[in-house]
């Protein structure tokens, strides 16, 4: 299953097809409900994961998925190698390839570092979030949980909400449901932090709306999912001013378990990336109404289809 | 006297005319020309073209040769001027620049967190050029000609 993968890159969403994204979630629940049968599908196969940057999910996920499926990993940490002597990426990467492992996962502050290191180690390269830029297993976890949670992708009703102008998730998200059928997006944010036009023109496939933060609570009736989103400070102008709106729209922005009970949707489930702070009420944790739990699990079974898919692993049939 | 005669006429080299006004200083620098190699450098600017009445520069280098990175520079900056290269006071052949489809070394990504605009990585930006549409390899973003600054 799946020989077309052995040796690919993930970089970007942009660089997947829809069928090609099928194949990895599907690959992904079949490992999920087999786990015995992958077991010891990457046997003496090496993964050496360069996070650059902290990690908890996504290092974490990658690293389990690894050992669950009988695979080694080698550690790299920044602060101690060569980089605090000043070596380039690009030398740290033709170094590691030197050293032919079966797969790279890297991390970087960088926009673009995750093709540059691709194009210099032989091996599979996943991206596992190159600086403001892309985050495909991110969004393949997302995609993974809306058809766990709706049985397919297409027709998705979906409300995006948060920070929509920075937000790296929420932009491929969007890339990503527009290589599906009839997906309607409702865009919720402060004024601020809207969706880029870029990113609406390029989902023509899509189905938007955008409404004020204010509209939050009614908005909940008609949708399958509400995908919510982090407002980080720092995007805010630096001092009293920004504090002050920074203040003004977190305390607007909160999701809570009266808001979701009053909807009268009962269907409707949260996704989010996290970490969370303040944007969902900690009520809601623990309701029916949480996916977010899930979704950062689910982010395994993603990560194990794709080690599995790109370095051509052998399953017990 | 025609416009293209008025500043000083060559036997031999190279003409580029049609430069938008404002941009015939930056094409004198960016050729960065070798005063011991070509002749006379004959720069003229503000002449009216009879086509669309906007004012436009003019550049004579006598003797003057352009290679393809030189070439490739003129097209970053002005991407419609006409290259005339003068053999025996005739034209020999008229050319336009173009922008290659891939830029090596040649522009900055316009993306401040690009991973090429980090000094410490030292690397060499690659910029793909389609559709009147820079696009850099490593980071995926894309800008405009306005956004583009030669290295």
């Amino acid at each position: 299953m799946g020989k077309e993968f052995k040796g690919k890159d993930i970089i970007s969403i942009h660089n997947l097809k829809r069928n090609e994204i099928d194949l990895i979630l599907n690959v992904a629940n079949e490992i999920e409900k087999n786990p015995p049968k992958y077991e010891n599908c990457l046997n003496r196969k090496i993964m050496i994961p360069l996070f650059f940057e902290p990690s908890t999910r996504t290092k974490m996920s990658f690293q389990m998925a690894m050992m669950q499926m009988g695979g080694n990993i080698i550690d790299f940490n920044p602060d101690l190698s060569s980089r605090k002597k000043g070596e380039t990426l690009r030398d740290t990467s033709r170094m590691v390839n030197g050293y032919n492992p079966n797969v790279v996962i890297i991390r970087h502050n960088k926009d673009g570092s995750a093709q540059l290191v691709a194009d210099v180690i032989s091996c599979p390269v996943i991206n596992a979030g190159d600086g403001q830029n892309q985050h495909p297993t991110q969004t393949l976890l997302d995609l993974y949980t809306i058809k766990e949670l709706r049985g397919k992708i297409d027709g998705t009703k979906i409300i995006m909400a948060g920070d929509l102008k920075y937000g790296r998730t929420v932009h491929s998200l969007l890339t990503a449901l527009n290589l599906y059928k009839d997906c309607n997006v409702t865009f919720i944010s402060p004024k601020e932090l809207r969706m880029p036009s870029d990113f609406i023109k390029d989902a023509n496939n899509v189905k938007i709306e955008e409404r004020d933060l204010s509209d939050l609570e009614k908005s909940l009736r008609d949708v399958d999912i509400i995908y919510m989103t982090r407002i980080q400070r720092e995007r805010f102008p630096k001092g009293f001013e920004g504090d002050d709106l920074y203040e003004k729209i977190s305390r607007k922005y909160c999701l809570t378990l009266d808001m979701l009970e009053n909807s009268g949707n009962s269907h409707i489930k949260i996704m989010h990336p996290l970490p969370k702070i303040t944007e969902v009420d900690k009520k809601v944790d623990d309701s029916k109404y949480a996916s977010f739990w899930k979704q950062a699990e689910n982010g395994l079974y993603v990560r194990k289809s794709l080690l599995y898919l790109v370095t051509g692993g052998k399953n017990e049939e | 006297m025609r416009n293209n005669q008025i500043i000083g006429y060559i036997e031999n080299g190279i003409v580029i005319d049609h430069i938008p006004y404002g941009n015939v200083w930056k094409i004198v620098n960016i050729l960065n020309i070798d005063q011991e190699q070509n002749g006379r450098v004959s720069i003229g600017e503000g002449y009216e073209t009879k086509k669309t009445n906007r004012k436009k520069g003019i550049l004579k280098i006598e003797h003057g040769k352009l290679n393809n990175h030189q070439l490739n520079l003129v097209a970053l900056v002005a991407p419609d001027v006409t290259i005339s290269i003068i053999e025996n006071g005739k034209v020999k052949e008229k050319r336009k620049a173009e922008i290659p489809e891939k830029l090596e070394g040649l522009v900055y990504c316009a993306n401040p967190n690009c991973v090429t605009n980090d000094s410490s990585e030292k690397e060499i930006p690659v910029i793909y050029y389609k559709d009147k549409k820079f696009t850099c390899h490593y980071c995926n973003h894309d800008f405009s000609r306005d956004e583009a600054k030669l290295i």
